[in-house]
Order: C-alpha cells, then sequence, then structure tokens
C-alpha cells in the first residue's frame, strides 16, 4: 500500500521505515494523558500521598519501561515475536496464578488484579490481554486454514482462552474477562471462523453472561443502576452521576486545566477509569471529541496496519491490538455514558495505570514492527517475498 | 474387494493463503467499521451528555457542588449632624466547626489547640467537636490574628468566617437613642430597630463551588457589598450629648437618683441636639439589665409637677382671661375645691400673674385653670402636644394622658392646672417648652436629618415641620419673661442661671404616684430656654427620686441644666446676652445641615463635587470612596479640578486637582 515511499529510501529498507502516522497518534494521545492525568489527579495524589507528581510520575515511567521493551520488539527480528507469544502467555498466566493463588495478590477497589512485588505493584490483567493476542494469533496462523476443523483446531484455540479467563474471573475482572472473550472472538472471526460458530459462540458468551450475573449478585446491582444512574445517585450510580455533572459542567469549551471539581473528591476514579468525564469537565465537549478521535483514529490505523501485515500472524496480532483499543476505549466511555455498568477499564494512553501503559507501549512496538516488516517485505522483490501466511 | 473401509475424511480441506488472506481482510474491514462505529456512538453519547445535559444532572449538579451562601450585606451607618461616625459596621471573624468532620480520634487533640488559641476551656471545645451537629460556633468576634492561626490549622471541620459586626465607636454616647443590634445584625432598639429597614443590609447571596467535602474549591466572598444598608444622619449633636450626658453623670453621683433624663432641643427646627438618660449602658458590651437600656425621655410618662405651669399660664394668657399683672388671691397656702384641698408649699397671699409662675403657687394656678375652663384648658395643653406622642419615631414612645375635657372634675381640672393627675414624657415637655421658645409654634421633634444609600443618593430627608401655633408670639414671649425671673438671683431657681446668658426656667418637684396614691418619691425637673430673649435650645432635665440632698427642682435639676446650657451655649458659640443674641445653629446651618460634600454614583459614572476652595485633605476624603485616580500638583487649596463639578467620572476615572 505505502511500500513505494519506503522503497525509494535505501537507508530506511533495512529498519523498514516507521509508521509516522502511529507514531505522531501515540505521541498525541501520550503527552494529552499525562496532561490529564496531572490535571485530574495532582489534587488527588497530593492528598493521597503528599506528592502531586504520584500519578504522573508514575505512568512516565510505565510509559518507559514500555517504550524500552517496544524498542527492543522493533529491534528484534519479527519472527521473534512469535517466538516470544509462548513464554509471553505461559509468563502471564504464571503472574495471574499468583495474584490468585498467592498472599501477594493485592486486593483494592473490591476486586484482587494486583501483584505486589517488592514496592512495585502490577496488574498482570493488562499483560493477559497482549499475551492472548499473540499466542491466538500465533496459533491461529500456524494453523490458518484449518479452522474448519473445529474439534482439531478451534476447541484448542480456546482451550488457550480458557485458563487465562478462568483466572481472571478469580480475579472478580469483569471487564477484563469480556475483553478477553472479545479479542479471542476478534481473532477467531478474523482468522476465518465459520459465521455458525461465530454465532454459537456470542450465544455462549451471552450464556456466559447471564450465568456470571446469577452467581455474583453485586453484578446485578451494577446491572440495575447503571440505565439510570439516579436509581441511586449515592450508591451504585454515584460514579456515573458525578461523571454526568463533570461533563455538563464543562460544557462546550470546559472549566480549564486543573479547575474541574469532579476530581476534588466528587469522582475516585479521575485519574484513571473516569478522565474522559474530567477531560470533558475541564475541556469541554471540545476536549472529549479530541480525546475520543485520536483514540478512534489509533483504532483506525491498527486496523490498516492488520490490512496490509506480511502475513497472517501480523494481521490477527495488529488486529487484537486494534480491537483491544477500540474495546478498552468503548468500554470505558460506555461506562461513564451510562451504556454499559461499571467496568474499571483504563481508556488506553489517557487513564493513569502503570502496568496497562506499559502493555500498550509493547502493543504500539508490536504494531510498529509489523508494519516495518510489510514495508521490508513490499520493498523485496516479489520472488524473495516469503508467501503470505508464513513467519 | 479390500478389507480396508474407506472412510470419508472429516479433516477437511485446507483452504489456500490466498483464501484465508481474502476472507481475513473483508472481516477485518467489518470488524474495524463495527468497533469504530461503537466508539463513536459511545464518543456521541459523551457529547451529548456534555452539550444537552439532562434537567436531572443540572439540579444534582446544583444541589451538591454549589454551595448558595446568603448573608447579610454591611450594615448602614449612623451619624451625628457633623457627620461624626456613632455606629459603624465592621468585619469580624467567627470560628465555626462542623463536629461531624471531625474524627474521635483527633478531638482531644484539635480541643486542645484550638482552646490555647481562643482562651476556653479544653473540654468546652472537646464537647462542642464531639455533638452531632454540622454546625457549632466555637468563638463569635475574635481577633484577626488568631483566626489568621486557627485558618492555618487546615482542618476541613474548622473555619473561619467573616462576619460584619456593629460596633459603636463612642461607646455609651448616645446609647438610648442608637439602640443596638442582636446577633443577628438585627436592629433591637432606638435608631437601630426605628430605622432598621434602611440600615439593614440587603441579602446577598452568594455561590460558591464546593467540593465533596463541603469545603470552598473558589476563593470566596467578593469583596464589594452591593446591598450595603443606608447610612442615616441624625439631629444629634456628638458635643452637646456629651456636655448632656457628663452633667447627667454628675446629678447621678451628687443626687444618687434612680434616673435621671435630660433632652436638649434646639427650638427653631425641634431638632434634637442631645437625648440622654442616666444609667446609660454601652451597645459594645451589652448586659442583662434591662432597667439602664430604659429610654425614660420618652418611655416614662410621669406627673410633671409645676413644670406644667408655664402651659396653663399660657393657656390663660391666650385665652385673654388674664394678664400678667391680674391679682390672684392665693389664700394664705391653703384652699378647697369643693371638698378637695390644695396648699401651696411657699403660702402666699395675693400674687400677681407672673408671680404665680415665679413663686410656684398650686392655688393660683388652679383659680387661673378654673376661670380658663376645661374645655378651653385642656384644648390648648393638647395642642401643645400633651396626650399624644411626637412620633419621633423611636419605638416605645408614651403618650402621656390628659384627661378628656368632658370628663374632668373641677379637682382634677385644677390638679391638671399644676402638673398633677396628668402625665407627660420629658420630650413632651421639652417640645412644649420649646414651643414657647418658638413664638408659640410647637415643632415636631426631629431626630433623623435623611437616610442615604452607599453612594449618597438620599432616600429619605427630613425638614423641620410645625405642627401648629399654640400661642401667639407675644403671649409666648410673655410667659418667657415671666420664667425668667425663675432664675435670677432673688428667685427660686437661681441654680438654674448660666452665666453670661438670660435663662427662662421653671422648677417641678413631682409627687411619685406609689400604690395610688402620693408618697414620698419626688421627681425633681427643670425646663429652660436659653437665651431667654431668642431662644436657642430648650432644656429639659428630670431626676427621678434624688435620695442625696434636695429632692426639689430647684436644687437637683436646676444645676444639671445650667451646667448643660453652659457647655452648650460656649460650644454652639452663641454670643452672651445683651450682645445681640444670634442662633448659630440657624445662622451657620440653616434648617437642613449644609450638603456635605460627597461624591456620588449616578449610575453610571460618579459625580463630581465642587471642590474649589477646599484642602487636600478634605478633597482626599471626599473622593476617596469612590476609588477614583488622583492626580495632585502644587498644595494649599483647590483652585482648579478636571474633570469640572457637575460632571460625571467614569468608575475607575481620573481625577486631577490643582491646588494653590
Amino acid at each position: 500500500m505505502r511500500g513505494s515511499a519506503a522503497a525509494s529510501h535505501p537507508a530506511q529498507e533495512r529498519s523498514g521505515g516507521w509508521d509516522w502516522q502511529l507514531l505522531i497518534l501515540t505521541s498525541l494521545l501520550v503527552l494529552f494523558g499525562l496532561l490529564m492525568i496531572q490535571s485530574a489527579g495532582s489534587w488527588r495524589s497530593d492528598r493521597l500521598y503528599g506528592d502531586p507528581l504520584h500519578f504522573v510520575t508514575r505512568q512516565l515511567l510505565g510509559l518507559g519501561v514500555g517504550a524500552v521493551a517496544a524498542a527492543t520488539v522493533i529491534m528484534a527480528p519479527y519472527r521473534l515475536l512469535r517466538l516470544l507469544a509462548w513464554p509471553a502467555y505461559v509468563g502471564s498466566l504464571l503472574l495471574l496464578l499468583l495474584v490468585v493463588m498467592t498472599p501477594l495478590g493485592h486486593s483494592a477497589k473490591g476486586a484482587t488484579r494486583w501483584l505486589s512485588l517488592g514496592g512495585v505493584t502490577l496488574q498482570p490483567s493488562e499483560a493477559a490481554k497482549l499475551a492472548l493476542i499473540v499466542v491466538l494469533a500465533d496459533y491461529l496462523a500456524n494453523n490458518r486454514g484449518r479452522l474448519g476443523d473445529v474439534v482439531g483446531v478451534g476447541l484448542p484455540g480456546l482451550g488457550l482462552l480458557l485458563p487465562m479467563m478462568v483466572l481472571v474471573i478469580f480475579q472478580r475482572d469483569f471487564g477484563t474477562t469480556l475483553i478477553l472473550l472479545g479479542l479471542a472472538g476478534v481473532l477467531f472471526i478474523v482468522a476465518g471462523l465459520r459465521w455458525r460458530y461465530v454465532v454459537g459462540g456470542l450465544s455462549t458468551g451471552l450464556a456466559l453472561l447471564a450465568s456470571l450475573i446469577a452467581i455474583e449478585p453485586y453484578r446485578v446491582r451494577r446491572m440495575t443502576s447503571f440505565l439510570n444512574p439516579f436509581v441511586d445517585p449515592g450508591g451504585s450510580g454515584y460514579q456515573v452521576v458525578q461523571g454526568w455533572i463533570a461533563l455538563a459542567t464543562g460544557g462546550p469549551f470546559g472549566v480549564g486545566l486543573a479547575r474541574g471539581v469532579a476530581q476534588q473528591e466528587f469522582l475516585p476514579e479521575a485519574h484513571n477509569d473516569f478522565i474522559i468525564a474530567v477531560i470533558g469537565e475541564e475541556l469541554g465537549a471540545v476536549g472529549f471529541v479530541a480525546a475520543v478521535g485520536l483514540l478512534l483514529l489509533l483504532v483506525r490505523r491498527s486496523f490498516q496496519i492488520a490490512c496490509c501485515a506480511p502475513d497472517l500472524f501480523g494481521m490477527l496480532a495488529a488486529a487484537g491490538i486494534g480491537a483491544m483499543f477500540a474495546a478498552q476505549s468503548i468500554i470505558n466511555i460506555g461506562v461513564v455514558g451510562g451504556c454499559l455498568p461499571t467496568k474499571g477499564l483504563v481508556l488506553p494512553f489517557l487513564s493513569y495505570g502503570a502496568s496497562a501503559a506499559v502493555v500498550h507501549m509493547v502493543s504500539i512496538g508490536v504494531l510498529l514492527k509489523i508494519w516495518m516488516e510489510s514495508q521490508l517485505q513490499a520493498a523485496r522483490p516479489p520472488d524473495r517475498r516469503p508467501r503470505a501466511g508464513e513467519g | 474387494m479390500t478389507d480396508r473401509i474407506q472412510l470419508p475424511s472429516i479433516a477437511p480441506a485446507v483452504e489456500s493463503d490466498a483464501v484465508v488472506r481474502a476472507r481475513a481482510l473483508a472481516r477485518l474491514r467489518w470488524v474495524s467499521a463495527g468497533l469504530i462505529a461503537l466508539l463513536a456512538a459511545v464518543g456521541a453519547r459523551g457529547v451529548q451528555l456534555s452539550l444537552l445535559p439532562s434537567e436531572r444532572t443540572l439540579r444534582t449538579a446544583a444541589v451538591q457542588r454549589w454551595d448558595t451562601v446568603t448573608h447579610r450585606a454591611r450594615r448602614g451607618q449612623v451619624f451625628d449632624r457633623n457627620g461624626h461616625r456613632l455606629a459603624i459596621s465592621v468585619a469580624t471573624p467567627n470560628v465555626l466547626v462542623d463536629p461531624t468532620l471531625v474524627g474521635a480520634s483527633e478531638v482531644a487533640g484539635l480541643a486542645t489547640r484550638l482552646s490555647d488559641l481562643l482562651g476556653l476551656a479544653p473540654e468546652v471545645v472537646a464537647q462542642k467537636l464531639s455533638l452531632k451537629s454540622r454546625y457549632q460556633r466555637l468563638a463569635l468576634r475574635v481577633h484577626p490574628a488568631v483566626a489568621a492561626e486557627i485558618g492555618a490549622i487546615d482542618h476541613p471541620a474548622i473555619w473561619v468566617e467573616r462576619e460584619t459586626r456593629r460596633y459603636y465607636p463612642e461607646g455609651t454616647l448616645a446609647a438610648h437613642v442608637l439602640g443596638f443590634v442582636d446577633a443577628d445584625d438585627d436592629g433591637r432598639e432606638g435608631i437601630e430597630a426605628a430605622l432598621d429597614r434602611y440600615l439593614r443590609g440587603g441579602v446577598v447571596l452568594e455561590q460558591r463551588r464546593r467540593d465533596r467535602r463541603g469545603m470552598n474549591v473558589d476563593d470566596p466572598s467578593p469583596t464589594t457589598e452591593p446591598n450595603a444598608g443606608m447610612d442615616v444622619h441624625l439631629t444629634l449633636d456628638r458635643s452637646i450629648q456629651r456636655i448632656t450626658e457628663h452633667a447627667l453623670a454628675r446629678a447621678m453621683e451628687r443626687s444618687a437618683p434612680l434616673s435621671a433624663s435630660a433632652i436638649v432641643v434646639h427650638v427653631p427646627t425641634g431638632d434634637l441636639l442631645a437625648l440622654a438618660n442616666a444609667p446609660t449602658f454601652n451597645p459594645n458590651e451589652l448586659t442583662d439589665d434591662a432597667l439602664s437600656r430604659r429610654n425614660h425621655a420618652l418611655q416614662d410618662a410621669i406627673e410633671p409637677g409645676s413644670v406644667f405651669k408655664p402651659f396653663t399660664i399660657a393657656s390663660a394668657l391666650a385665652e385673654g382671661v388674664v394678664r400678667p399683672d391680674t391679682l390672684v388671691n392665693c389664700e394664705g397656702g391653703t384652699w378647697f375645691v369643693g371638698r378637695s384641698r390644695i396648699r401651696d408649699d411657699h403660702p402666699s397671699g395675693i400674687l400677681s400673674v407672673s408671680e404665680v409662675l415665679s413663686q410656684s403657687s398650686n392655688i393660683g394656678s388652679a383659680k387661673i385653670a378654673l376661670e380658663v375652663g376645661a374645655d378651653v384648658l385642656i384644648g390648648y395643653l393638647r395642642a401643645f402636644g400633651f396626650g399624644e406622642e411626637t412620633g419621633l419615631g423611636l419605638p416605645g414612645e408614651r403618650s402621656g394622658f390628659v384627661r378628656p375635657a368632658d370628663r374632668i372634675r373641677p379637682i382634677e381640672l385644677a390638679t391638671t392646672s399644676y402638673g398633677q393627675g396628668v402625665t407627660t414624657t420629658p420630650l413632651q415637655l421639652a417640645m412644649a417648652v420649646a414651643a414657647l421658645g418658638n413664638g408659640g409654634i410647637l415643632m415636631k421633634p426631629r431626630l433623623v436629618t435623611r437616610v442615604e444609600d452607599v453612594h449618597g443618593v438620599p432616600e429619605v430627608v427630613q425638614q423641620p415641620e410645625a405642627v401648629r401655633r399654640v400661642v401667639s408670639k407675644d403671649i409666648a414671649d410673655a410667659v418667657i419673661d415671666m420664667m425668667e425671673t425663675v432664675t435670677e438671683p432673688s428667685g427660686p431657681a437661681p441654680l438654674g442661671a448660666v452665666s453670661g446668658y438670660r435663662v427662662a426656667g421653671k422648677t417641678g418637684t413631682a409627687e411619685k404616684v406609689e400604690d395610688g396614691r402620693y408618697g414620698d418619691g419626688r421627681i425633681a425637673s427643670f425646663v429652660s430656654l436659653v437665651p431667654a430673649e431668642q431662644p436657642v435650645l430648650a432644656i429639659v432635665v428630670t431626676i427621678d427620686e434624688p435620695s442625696v440632698g434636695s429632692h426639689y427642682g430647684a436644687q437637683a435639676a436646676a444645676p444639671v441644666s445650667s451646667e448643660i446650657a453652659a457647655g452648650s451655649l460656649r460650644y454652639l458659640g452663641v454670643p452672651p446676652s445683651g450682645g445681640g443674641a444670634v442662633d448659630p445653629l440657624t445662622q451657620i446651618k440653616p434648617e437642613v445641615p449644609r450638603e456635605e460634600l460627597r461624591v456620588a454614583w449616578m449610575g453610571d459614572g460618579w459625580q463630581m463635587p465642587d471642590l474649589s476652595g477646599r484642602l487636600l485633605r478634605e478633597s482626599v476624603r471626599v473622593l476617596e470612596p469612590a476609588g477614583l485616580e488622583l492626580t495632585l500638583r502644587g498644595s494649599g487649596r483647590v483652585i482648579q479640578q478636571t474633570p469640572i463639578a457637575g460632571t460625571k467620572v467614569p468608575a475607575g476615572g481620573h481625577v486631577s486637582l490643582v491646588l494653590r
């Protein structure tokens, strides 16, 4: 698609050329995110930790670690991505196990999602998403064209998803469970799963959802509150009502950075889950649209990269990452908008969350690597080009 | 034949990479389009919430995020006739606490800190901190420095609120006229109560954003006070009031009475220059002693006694029943009206009408009264203002009691003529005496000259007001002539004289009614007009039950009146009698006190006053309230001003003055 430009620059041939569009989008989101985390979180972090820069420094740390990891991915050979998929998957499972099975698991906000390791708190479920994407991409690419074999190929694929999902459910992390399920669904669909299985999977998902609600009564309360948060504005509907108030207060142009009131005690999750509401309050509908617009462009770009990926693995991995960004954004904003029950999912790059920052940076690294590889191959003479689908 | 059964292959054919890739690309487009559409949809929902919020959201937001504080704007000030401040409002800090925000573990520590700063017992503070309440006043009117330290504690439960507090810079001065305000800044007595609707500041609605704990987010309180109360200008003269209170205080020491009152009226206008009572109180430090707050001068209706005789005689002269030299037989001190006996303290034989007044013969005045007749005499007394409120406007004024002419028996008419069986307030007496001094015209007492808003725009202007002509000037002058003999060295009340001035006076020593009959208690009184040849001041002094020394008006009350008259005449610069009487108040200050220089807000600008000839100091004081920028050249008096007088300067505008 865009190979001709890269091909005319021999110097770029080795690295395959940067995807400036993705880089600029990511940079804008990272800067916007840092700005808003500082704006929305400084009052609170000062109160909680006596340091107004507490959140922003941790976010920077996460972004930094993620950037280093992303650089490593970019420098390494393309095929290493697939080799690393399995260790990443197993490692994620182990970390999730540690959260669930050992006292290292750290609880907050009614869920055990964090892992405390010598002062560093990790959220393995964030890594699990990316790990699932690459491992499923690798698996489905290896078994390309044979997805019609449900027993031999389809079910083992689901077997990769299940342990992760179970562990995440044990963490009472419903949002991530849904995301994992959705990501697996997207990968299977793109990989060519027959429509009847897609429909069957969706029904199974819905059945799972229903059973989850049945066994977890606190979810039922959330379910009833999200559509009309004013039923219980002081309880289950509290955060959503506060989010709406923040958005309404912001109006078209907002009240100005760091001037929002929502972040000051009204919205306990102002700097992470509900940061879009703070953006709406402080920068108004203009800021809100800018944030959503950047995320939209990021998702669109991810899928564009998927479309011109050099092989099926790259295509699936990029699509999975794009779907991850999209799903996180949709669920996060949907929760704030009262379209979905409260989940606890971060908005990519905009919300505070060091683990998520690492994972999202690495995801960008993977996307870049896939893009570069596609550029490299487009630049090669056709006879030396490996066949699509082979890594 | 074969022994191997050919089963159909259960493994589906492996699709080619091209097929897989084409399908994947197609599905990618669908998936990405779907996800992007969903993201756009939730985004649109967010924009909707942002731009078209529901009524309910807005209502909830208003309730929880806006702190609506209503408070009273600054109360208006009260000035004396020369612009001296008698009552002002100053901002004082109050320390408040929301005990629900104080954790149980914090109580002890906070209580110790607060009690140290506020000088309260730690137990008291701790008890307040533990209450189940959202609002407790820890301390009111604390020192600003203490308030600053309290603010530095920075605990969400504790805050300092600035509240305007009424302050009376002159302390006890004119306390009974001014009255006081209660804790809510509502006027409770005196002018504060009477003119509360002007003085009170309007309600200021202030909206402040607050966070979840209810703490204010914004810097609170605008400094401007748009609804400040109006200022009241009184007729009182601070200096004459001081002289009067000082004289009363000395009378309290000398005679140890229950109470004493004095009123000084400016004769031509009816302006109250001073109105004082003793004992008095300090409105800055109110106590429970209600007696000291009683404004006897208008809230006590007492039997006036002999000070009433001038009005009886004035009526008789006006009706032509007697002339000053008409002789009256005073019966040697005892006379019967019907079966009731009346007596004179100083028995006399035949006296002229003048002597009836100066010797204060009850029998003489009774005979004159009976000669005049009930209808006529009561009519005159009512015309002098007795039996009805003067309309001063202060709360609690009594009307006094004059028997109706159609229901008065001869003995009652007789006693009424010398001030028994009739009640008046000292204020009524003062106005009636002033009417004699004013050529027979009764004035309405004036206490308030004007009420102005903060920009100097008058809301109420009161001009001196004549009620009616009671007697002709000749008759009034004749009575004054008679009264002059009272303070002559040979007269009954030489202590009422003022050196250098002629004084027309009349003493009174009324018996107090106790349990329905006259008892031992006396009210000594003295009414006077100075200078007698052209009265400027009418003074009434009443001393309720002098317990040390004489209880006669001539001894107990006359010297007080003399002291007040001497001090006031000297202060006013009234030339001594014989040198051609001039009323400085009417000369220098005509009926309406001279217009004070002011820069007034006209709605679209400040109206420049004429500053020419004014001192620098004066000009700056005048311009200061407008907050105009000022450029000065030279020194001395203003010879040129830009903009010129009468033109308007916009808010924050510039004024330049040239002085020489």
